[in-house]
């Protein structure tokens, strides 16, 4: 078929080396070249400082204790939602990912506004002072972080205590012992390698972090790799060398742990699939396991969606911050003002939807090329673009930033998009290329292979066959993918603040500086459109996927 | 054993899933034969204790086993049964070895029990495998596993659940006959959920058939193809000629183009043969009503003729009440 020919092959590994692999390769020159000489004395620079050694610490110690802190949020979240009468409550899901969704930076804006001195806790509590004391500190950025990344871990844990609920866990009733034996052989052995896995990537997903450690870390002095990266970059004195040899080791730090995560996931993963899906049987509950089970769920939509909307959202309404929160002291002036054609909240806002629609667009239809190539990867050739294309995923964000800006740098390109609103295009559908994949390549495999063989044999031509039979089969997996493309393009901070152009902002760049140095209440309007627009497309992806379902069915 | 059901029902919410109902088995092969959501299954589960009944009372001879008046509820793992699953439900992160053990542990003295899963490994012809894990072993070697673990423990009963469903044909047949020979030289009894008609006849001394969360009828596979107890079990059973619709039917046999004494006589005209290996299946129209017998020769199509229905082959089904 038309994607299957070699041509296409070379022009897809083109497109996606120059903008995925040459940044990459980018931040390697610059680390190790220095005028054209190969030169391993920045990295003898690199780990002489006690810096460098204070960030590693930091950062891995934050891996690690957020990983601790979404355990204990996620575990017990996940055997409520199978083992007691809520399992039945699908709707659970749906809100419990929207702490996930929600900007970072947003969430840990909310908890400051919420905590801080002469926030909204003192304000309901005068008493309360020595909380704030004891939450700027490691334990509330732990907490923050793992409130935001919990979702993450427990639908992994749910869905594989789902699926091993089933004649497996019959089996162990029949011929176990006892309760306790059961849960020791049978339970915990089956959901312990999809546990070591998810809290890999939870690793990595605190390691690549910005949004909290930029805001909340900041306050309290504890630098991480990416908030590093960030200040050798934009704050005087700029040390481009560093930057580059920092994120070559964040880089690496990453790659490792996803090394040994798919080495796991390759070693420990058995076919918990092929226990057969259970019925859902009638539960009673003794009141007790109700009355907590329900108290803990709301206790954590309270912290992770409750304490940071209320913050962002009673800010966004106030007309004096001092006077708190008083009869009259509501306005909507925040948002008349960011309503206003022209004014910079404005202009920032419309900056993020106009990048994202981009994005979104040539996402999907770089993502439908790659994704018609690779097919179900059998081929060598298919798997290396899988890979490539999904890099991404593995990498964090800020090194792909720090590469693309030395890359479109480099005196060799002819002409340099550095500097311009295409490059911020561009930083984006790098960062979101493998969401865009990741959804059509879904999409394809859940079509049997009976229909390729049947638009073969009746179609009158490839382009028929794609026009009219896959792409519309895989329209639904290409729509979610540019919605999911769209909200996190909406909400992207790091990029913007490294590569903008002079005097451009987008809503999540506004959002920051207003928090950091200006008018907050401006800040947090933007914020909570971001936030209502993030929620309002989740809940039309939720539909769409449960309307296909129907369809399906 | 004896296990018998009383004034058993289940309901999930507002569905009744079972209709209540009376089961006294003694039989060694029992089978329970339904279409897919009949019940069966359901039935099954709480013979094993996995599902609760809404109501009713199960008793394993005279130990009582379930009661939801009394409050009693024997754990599964406490009712001396053993069961064999669909989709196998070998535990993938454990040996063979340790899928069979660990049912033995606190029943067969430590030392006993690499004795005890050689000797089941040996009865379903799977020694050597012990120590391999259940993804490395085909669907027909995790079945005979699976069935090994369910004879470890040397239960009174043991329940299978559809376990030839994903086996191919060959295979099914294969298993049939060994899971039939293995349940008749040990002491104990099966119950085996299928909705396959000819593996239900050709395994059980006794067969339950279910309809839509009733039982239809009960009995040996004889009784219930000669004297089916309603319509639905003529037309699910084997083949059936109705004379009179959901009243009389005689069966291909009972119909033979040779005259014969006190034979009753019908026009037919030939639809259809049909080579079915040994004979000929000859479809045919009568009085309006599709028919069908059987011959050693094929007939050809729009012939008619006159077929003889043996009086004494005919059965009245009885008035549903």
């Amino acid at each position: 078929m038309v994607m299957e020919s070699k041509r296409s092959f070379i022009i897809l590994l083109a497109i996606v080396s120059t903008f995925a692999i040459a940044p990459i390769v980018a931040i390697v020159f610059y680390t190790f070249f220095q005028d054209g000489q190969f030169n391993i004395e920045q990295l003898q620079r690199l780990f002489s400082q006690d810096r460098v050694w204070k960030t590693l610490s930091n950062s891995l110690l934050l891996g690690l204790l957020v990983i601790v802190g979404t355990t204990i949020i996620a575990f017990p979240m996940a055997l409520i939602r199978t083992k007691t009468s809520l399992v039945k409550y699908n709707w659970l899901d749906i809100v419990l990912t929207i702490p996930f969704m929600t900007p970072p930076y947003i969430g840990s804006m909310g908890w400051i506004l919420f905590m801080q001195h002469n926030g909204f806790l003192q304000q309901l509590v005068p008493s309360a002072t020595m909380l704030s004391e004891l939450f700027f500190t490691l334990f509330g950025m732990v907490l923050i972080m793992s409130l935001h990344l919990f979702p993450f871990l427990y639908l992994m844990l749910k869905n594989t205590l789902l699926r091993i609920n089933g004649s497996f866990l019959d089996a162990a009733l029949i011929f176990g012992r006892g309760a306790w034996r059961n849960w020791f052989k049978i339970v915990l052995p089956l959901v312990v390698s999809s546990y070591v896995l998810g809290s890999l990537l939870i690793f990595i997903k605190t390691l690549a972090e910005f949004g909290t450690p930029a805001t909340f870390g900041s306050r309290i002095g504890f630098p991480v790799f990416t908030t590093e990266i960030h200040s050798y970059l934009s704050r005087w004195p700029v040390d481009i060398r560093m930057a580059t040899s920092l994120s070559l080791f964040l880089l690496s730090a990453c790659l490792i742990i996803w090394y040994f995560q798919s080495w796991i996931g390759r070693k420990y993963t058995y076919g918990v699939l092929s226990g057969k899906t259970p019925t859902i049987r009638a539960m009673h509950d003794a009141w007790y396991v109700k009355v907590s089970a329900w108290s803990y769920v709301i206790i954590i939509l309270l912290l992770s969606i409750g304490v940071p909307y209320f913050s962002i959202i009673v800010t966004s309404l106030q007309k004096v911050r001092g006077n708190g929160l008083q009869a009259g002291n509501f306005t909507f002036a925040a948002y008349q003002e960011i309503f206003t054609i022209g004014s910079a909240g404005f202009t920032a806002f419309m900056n993020s939807f106009v990048f994202s629609i981009l994005t979104a667009i040539i996402t999907a239809v770089l993502g439908l090329c790659i994704a018609l190539y690779v097919k179900k990867g059998q081929t060598k050739k298919q798997q290396l673009l899988d890979f490539f294309s999904l890099t991404p995923t593995i990498i964090p964000g800020i090194v792909f930033v720090v590469g693309l800006i030395m890359f479109w740098n480099s005196p060799l390109l002819p002409f340099t998009i550095y500097n311009t609103k295409a490059m911020v295009v561009v930083t984006y559908c790098v960062l979101f290329l493998p969401y865009s994949v990741q959804y059509t390549k879904s999409a394809f495999t859940q079509l049997d292979t009976s229909i390729f063989q049947s638009a073969a044999i009746f179609g009158r031509n490839k382009w028929h066959v794609y026009v009219h039979i896959i792409i519309p089969l895989l329209m639904q997996g290409i729509v979610a993918g540019m919605m999911m493309t769209f909200i996190i393009s909406m909400r992207e901070l790091v990029a913007g603040l490294l590569i903008l152009p002079p005097s451009v902002e987008t809503g999540a760049t506004f959002i920051y500086s207003q928090f950091e140095q200006g008018n907050v209440s401006v800040g947090m309007a933007v914020a909570v459109m971001t936030v209502i627009i993030t929620v309002l497309f989740m809940l039309l992806l939720e539909w769409m996927q449960k309307g296909g379902k129907r369809e399906d069915a | 054993m004896r296990i018998s059901l009383t004034k058993i029902e289940k309901k999930y919410g507002d569905t009744q899933v079972l209709w209540p109902l009376n089961l006294e088995l003694d039989s060694k092969f029992i089978t329970i034969l339904g279409q897919s959501g009949c019940g069966k299954t359901t039935l099954l589960k709480m013979l094993a204790g996995l599902e609760q009944p809404t109501k009713g009372e199960i008793h394993f001879d005279d130990t009582l086993i379930y009661s939801s008046e009394r409050k009693v509820n024997i754990q599964p793992n406490k009712r001396n049964i053993a069961m064999v699953f669909q989709d196998f439900a070998l535990w993938p992160h454990m040996t063979i070895f340790q899928n069979i053990a660990f049912g033995l542990k606190g029943i067969v003295p430590k030392a006993e029990i690499p004795l005890r899963v050689k000797h089941v490994m040996q009865l379903v012809s799977m020694e050597g495998f012990e120590q391999r894990k259940p993804g490395e072993l085909s669907g027909g070697q995790q079945q005979r596993v699976a069935l090994a673990r369910a004879l470890a423990t040397n239960p009174k009963l043991i329940l299978f659940d559809e376990p030839l469903s994903a086996l191919d044909a060959v295979l099914r047949e294969k298993m049939q006959y060994e899971i039939m020979n293995i349940i008749q030289r040990l002491d104990c009894q099966a119950i085996f959920v299928t909705h396959d008609q000819t593996e239900a006849m050709t395994m059980s001394d006794q067969i339950i058939v279910m309809e839509a969360g009733h039982i239809a009828q009960v009995g040996a596979p004889q009784e219930i193809y000669r004297t089916p107890a309603t319509p639905y079990v003529a037309d699910f059973i084997g083949r059936v000629n109705w004379l009179e619709q959901n009243e009389r039917i005689v069966r291909p046999e009972g119909i033979s183009r040779l005259q014969s004494q006190g034979a009753i006589v019908k026009q037919a005209k030939v639809l259809k043969s049909i080579f079915v290996g040994d004979r000929y299946l000859i479809q045919v129209d009568v009085d309006g009503k599709e028919w069908s017998f059987y011959d050693t020769e094929p007939i050809l199509q729009g012939q008619q003729f006159e077929i003889f229905i043996d009086e004494q082959q005919i059965y009245q089904l009885e008035e549903r009440t």
